[in-house]
């Protein structure tokens, strides 16, 4: 039986544990079967000591839940890079991380053979240069490696640190870095710039800020580097659906040509946008559904399809592109009532979160927005965050507006029937 | 070397070379004890990091550091040099590079700032586009980047939050009332949803009582540095501790449609605790949140409709049934009040 170690091989088979102790919460240790109960074991102890501060425990009974929680509005980085930088070394990889670059900060590049001499002599290490030529062969590829030929051997040097090649753009670089590791893809890296600087971020905080997408990170890169080649992908993927419960359900394996990253600043969601040659449509595949991604080959159509997609995007509300291009999109209509002098923060609400809709006003206090959407089902929860001020509401698919006032009824219902919603309030 | 060929979980990022590289930091301005790296690698790795490094550190299985010609239980690095700052990866730079494309980016640099991390980056691929992303919900009002006069508010505010002094700052309220005020600026927060900056800056009342406010950056009109420094560290959570909630809010989320998944990501900003029923069909969240955006929740839980229900506290429930309340039905739906839809189309 091997023995417990905080730092793991693959990441792959922590994401979903990450993600189930920082979503959900509730479950126990019955809820992972997929794996044994020492692997969850294991895993367990990792994310109580990645994330020490935010975990939390539960008991119910005889079960216990650890849990991962915390107000991602007061986190100077996201803890959950924590998980990004728990990668397995061994002791030759930490000691020639130290000494090579130690050695050749001087600036002067050196051959294998002299490096290996001068490591046994200012360090006394003994290392083989087979070990020392990988070592520096997997930097340069990194970047972090200079090579160069001289004669008829390779010089190797280490490349300056910013800071020291260009004082100049200091602190500016330093405060963007603190800002965009919370607030740009990839803020991961931005956490290691701050680790490789040894720099803290006391500048930025982050509202409404969606820590779990870092997770998604490792499938996004090959995406982008479709989308960069223009090439097809082949994406492995699991439905997200009732993901609280253990599922059996096998993974997908889809072709797609990748277009664009859509990503929801309210909903915690992000989606890869592509074009489905088989059932000629865009479809849309959540990020964290996706746990592979396979390039193909270029495709030949891709600019004709992203021309396609610029003009789809307008009509489609969030994610779904409904049966565009083969039907027209869906119109969706509301009036909403509010008091224009008190409650102007409405109107507000209606022209910037509106997404190009149009705004009429009818009357004083009564104004009419109509929208065109792929697929008006989205267009529902916005439509129902102006519960108690819409007056009317109407949409070309009659199994919208049924389901919006089927909603309201239900709303009604609960909160007026008999009994007082209250009596649930524990003490 | 193109940008995707990096490797995001890689062993250059380990959390262990940090500790390390903190721990011979501190080492190479004075040799250190035991307990001395077991509370740098405390302070800086996991949990449990402190019981696999520092022995391996001590017992010389992670050669940096020898007993040598120094004090009885002190050991010294063996490194020449300090080793921060180290340089960047490819990967690293290749995210830099990306960052420049940002129309936020401006706003930390001079334009000869600019023009030397140009160079500097010059033979870099960028890791992404900024057009490969669309935040298709952002509000559509957000702060202006592109604004030389917003672009040189930032500036200030940023080096004014670096070395702590007081600015004058003429300010355009909601009530669009200009107020002119000086303000010790102390934390920027950055909102996903709505792409506004907004300034937390700490005033003296006419008492001489401390209090923390909150200014939009982009409702600033003028500003300028008064030559006065404030010279302590201002603890900015502390202020806000204030404004959380006594009783969190308890919702009901049901599995219809998907909503406990839907809910659990949306609400995922929060600190949270969720517990799963009895009847193994509902699940019990409990949200603890700044009241400051009370409001906020509330549009947010209105949004998911009946699969999310709120059991209180009673103050939010109020609100809500006020809002569900005061919702009209369409004729011939049971309700207490309705329209008629000929009236209206």
């Amino acid at each position: 039986m091997s023995e417990y170690k905080e730092l793991i091989k693959q990441f792959d088979k922590i994401r979903s544990y990450v993600r189930d102790f920082y979503i959900y919460g509730f479950k126990t240790r019955d809820d992972f079967c997929e794996k044994s109960g020492r692997t969850y074991d294991n895993q367990r102890r990792r994310m109580e000591s990645w994330f020490s501060g935010y975990i939390r425990t539960e008991q119910n009974g005889h079960k216990k839940s650890v849990f991962l929680t915390l107000d991602s509005g007061r986190m100077a980085v996201n803890p959950l890079y924590q998980a990004w930088k728990s990668k397995a070394f061994t002791g030759n990889d930490i000691s020639l991380r130290f000494f090579l670059p130690d050695l050749l900060s001087d600036g002067r590049p050196r051959s294998i053979e002299t490096i290996a001499d001068e490591l046994q002599k200012q360090y006394h290490c003994l290392f083989d240069t087979q070990t020392i030529r990988r070592k520096l062969a997997f930097y340069e590829k990194e970047g972090l490696a200079i090579r160069k030929k001289e004669g008829k051997q390779y010089l190797y040097g280490i490349t300056a640190p910013l800071p020291q090649a260009h004082p100049g753009l200091f602190p500016a670089l330093w405060l963007a870095v603190s800002f965009f590791q919370g607030a740009a893809p990839f803020g991961f890296i931005g956490s290691t710039i701050l680790d490789f600087w040894n720099q803290k971020n006391d500048f930025f905080r982050f509202r409404s800020d969606y820590l779990i997408h870092t997770l998604e990170d490792e499938v996004l890169l090959p995406i982008l580097r479709a989308m960069e080649q223009k090439c097809q992908i082949r994406i492995t993927a699991k439905s997200t659906k009732n993901t609280a419960v253990p599922s059996s359900r096998p993974a997908r394996f889809l072709d797609a040509t990748p277009l664009k990253i859509l990503t929801s600043t309210q909903t915690g969601r992000r989606y890869l946008c592509a074009w489905q040659e088989r059932t000629r449509c865009f479809s849309t595949f959540r990020l964290d559904s996706i746990q592979n991604v396979e390039l193909l080959l270029p495709d030949a159509l891709y600019d004709t399809h992203m021309a396609s997609l610029q003009r789809a995007l307008p009509y489609v509300w969030g994610v779904s592109f409904g049966s565009l291009p083969k039907t027209g999109p869906e119109t969706v209509t509301m009036e909403v009532c509010f008091d224009e002098k008190e409650e102007d923060f409405i109107l507000n609400r209606l022209q910037r979160e509106g997404r190009g809709g149009s705004l009429n006003r009818l009357k004083p206090g009564v104004y009419q927005y109509t929208r065109l959407c792929a697929d008006a089902t989205e267009f529902l929860p916005w439509a129902k965050s102006f519960t108690g001020r819409i007056r009317a509401f109407y949409c070309s698919n009659p199994a919208v507006e049924q389901r919006f006032w089927d909603d309201m009824q239900k709303m009604k219902e609960y909160y007026f029937a008999t009994g007082d919603a209250a009596e649930h309030e524990k003490p | 070397m193109k940008s995707h060929d990096f490797s995001l979980f890689s062993e250059l990022y380990t959390c262990y070379y940090q500790v390390v590289a903190r721990i011979l930091s501190e080492a190479a301005r004075h040799p250190l004890t035991r307990r001395q790296m077991e509370n740098l690698a405390r302070q800086h790795g996991y949990d449990e990091s402190a019981l696999s490094i520092v022995p391996r550190l001590i017992q010389g299985d992670w050669p940096f550091f020898s007993q040598d010609g120094h004090p009885p239980d002190t050991y010294a690095s063996v490194l020449k040099n300090d080793p921060f700052p180290q340089p960047l990866t490819g990967l690293q730079k290749s995210w830099l590079k990306a960052l420049a494309a940002d129309a936020r980016f401006r706003l930390f640099f001079t334009d000869s700032q600019l023009k030397e991390l140009e160079e500097a980056l010059w033979d870099t691929p960028p890791l992404y586009r900024t057009t490969d992303f669309s935040l298709f919900d952002q509000y559509g009002d957000h702060d202006p980047f592109s604004s030389a006069m917003y672009r040189e508010h930032m500036l200030v505010i940023l080096n004014a939050i670096c070395e702590r002094h007081f600015l004058s700052v003429g300010y355009l309220s909601r009530k669009k009332k200009i107020l002119t005020h000086t303000w010790l600026p102390c934390r920027l927060e950055y909102g996903q949803r709505d792409g506004k900056f907004r300034l937390y800056a700490m005033a003296f009342g006419k008492t001489g009582r401390k209090r923390m406010d909150v200014l939009n950056v982009a409702r600033i009109l003028s500003i300028q540095k008064t030559g006065r420094y404030y010279p302590a560290l201002v603890d900015v959570d502390h202020f806000l501790d204030r404004s959380l909630c006594e009783k969190p809010l308890v919702l009901e989320v049901t599995t219809k449609r998907n909503a406990l998944e839907r809910a659990m990501l949306h609400f995922a900003c929060y600190q949270k605790k969720v517990e799963r029923q009895e009847d193994g069909k509902t699940y019990r969240c409990t949200i603890y949140y700044d009241k400051r955006w009370e409001t906020e929740l509330l549009v947010q839980v209105l949004s998911f409709g009946p699969v999310v229900k709120v059991l209180g506290p009673k103050p939010f429930l109020d609100r809500i049934r006020e809002r569900v309340g005061n919702q009209a039905l369409p004729m011939g739906r049971k309700g207490d009040s309705y329209y008629d839809k000929s009236d209206l189309f």
